[in-house]
């Protein structure tokens, strides 16, 4: 059984490569709806040839008849000058239509590409794009969106970004060691959870701060953000 | 020889299209043949292109063909 597993910078290649694809199909259409447009077109002297034959077959000699003649090609050729602006109108229209169908095609790729990113991002639940700590108001800002703290909650939450810029993983211990400034091996594990509970708390909603302070079993807690994200006041 | 001997034509001239029907007298030899090279000479002096030439004809059908030739009657 082939393996069913298509990765993202896969799939986004494929895209591209069907986007070209595409592209190169609608102007080759295009070009060619054209050029059999051009060459189906009677040219101006198709009328000419046509009035001159009638000329030499029948037995029209009479000036009159002549002169009717020749007004005949005349409006021909009139009519001939008519389907050249005709050809110069129907090219722009032409023009425009690649340039839609192209717009179209690379608007409908985007669409798929976007529902692909949408459907990541809602499996992936919120995603913190900024998280701003503010020790001098007590507030955390998640995405814009402001979160009064208490101090203690405040202290928990910088210590774990602090962790989380190092790339660190603090376990309950260490986070009340360095709150507290005692040592780590003087803490205990309880002291750092009962934090961590606080902060959870604090931020209210238990789903959000689930996703955000994540808990690694046996080894401790931390952010689950990206470092660039965080920012403090 | 070729005293006497005419011939009715049909020409035209391009850009815009002009046709003309007219009468020549021959001065070579009286027949269809000959005289297609020797009006065809004649008439592109003028920047006239010989269409056909129709008959070949003596001076007992000049008469007839006078009107419908018109300006182009006995002129190249």
């Amino acid at each position: 059984m082939p393996d069913a597993i298509i990765s993202v910078s896969e799939a986004r290649a494929v895209g591209s490569r069907i986007i070209t694809f595409g592209i190169v199909t609608i102007v080759l259409l295009l070009a060619l709806a054209g050029t059999v447009l051009l060459l189906t077109l009677p040219d101006a002297n198709a009328f000419n040839t046509q009035v001159e034959r009638l000329f030499i077959e029948s037995d029209m000699t009479g000036q009159a008849e002549i002169k009717l003649l020749e007004i005949l090609a005349q409006s021909g050729t009139a009519f001939a000058d008519t389907l050249g602006s005709y050809r110069m109108v129907i090219f722009v229209l032409l023009v425009f239509a690649t340039a839609m169908m192209i717009a179209a095609l690379v608007v409908l790729a985007m669409l798929v590409t976007l529902n692909r990113h949408m459907a990541q991002i809602e499996r992936a639940g919120i995603q913190v794009n900024e998280l701003l700590i503010s020790r001098d108001e007590n507030t955390v800002y998640l995405n814009n969106m402001g979160f009064k703290m208490t101090p203690a909650a405040m202290e928990t939450l910088a210590v774990l970004a602090e962790a989380r810029l190092d790339d660190d993983v603090l376990s309950g211990a260490e986070i009340e060691a360095v709150i507290s400034g005692r040592d780590a091996a003087d803490c205990e594990e309880a002291a750092g959870a009962t934090r961590i509970k606080r902060l959870r708390d604090t931020l209210g909603n238990q789903l959000v701060s689930e996703l955000l302070v994540k808990n690694i079993a046996k080894r401790g807690y931390v952010l689950s953000i990206q470092k660039d994200v965080i920012r403090m006041i | 020889m070729a005293a006497n001997c005419y011939a009715d034509y049909k020409a035209k001239k391009d850009n815009p299209l002009r046709l003309h029907y007219g009468v020549v007298e021959l001065r070579g030899a009286c027949s269809k043949g000959s005289a297609k090279s020797e009006i065809a000479a004649r008439l592109s002096g003028q920047g006239w292109t010989l269409l056909n030439v129709m008959t070949v004809f003596g001076p007992e059908g000049l008469k007839q063909r006078k009107g419908n030739a018109g300006r182009y009657y006995l002129r190249f």
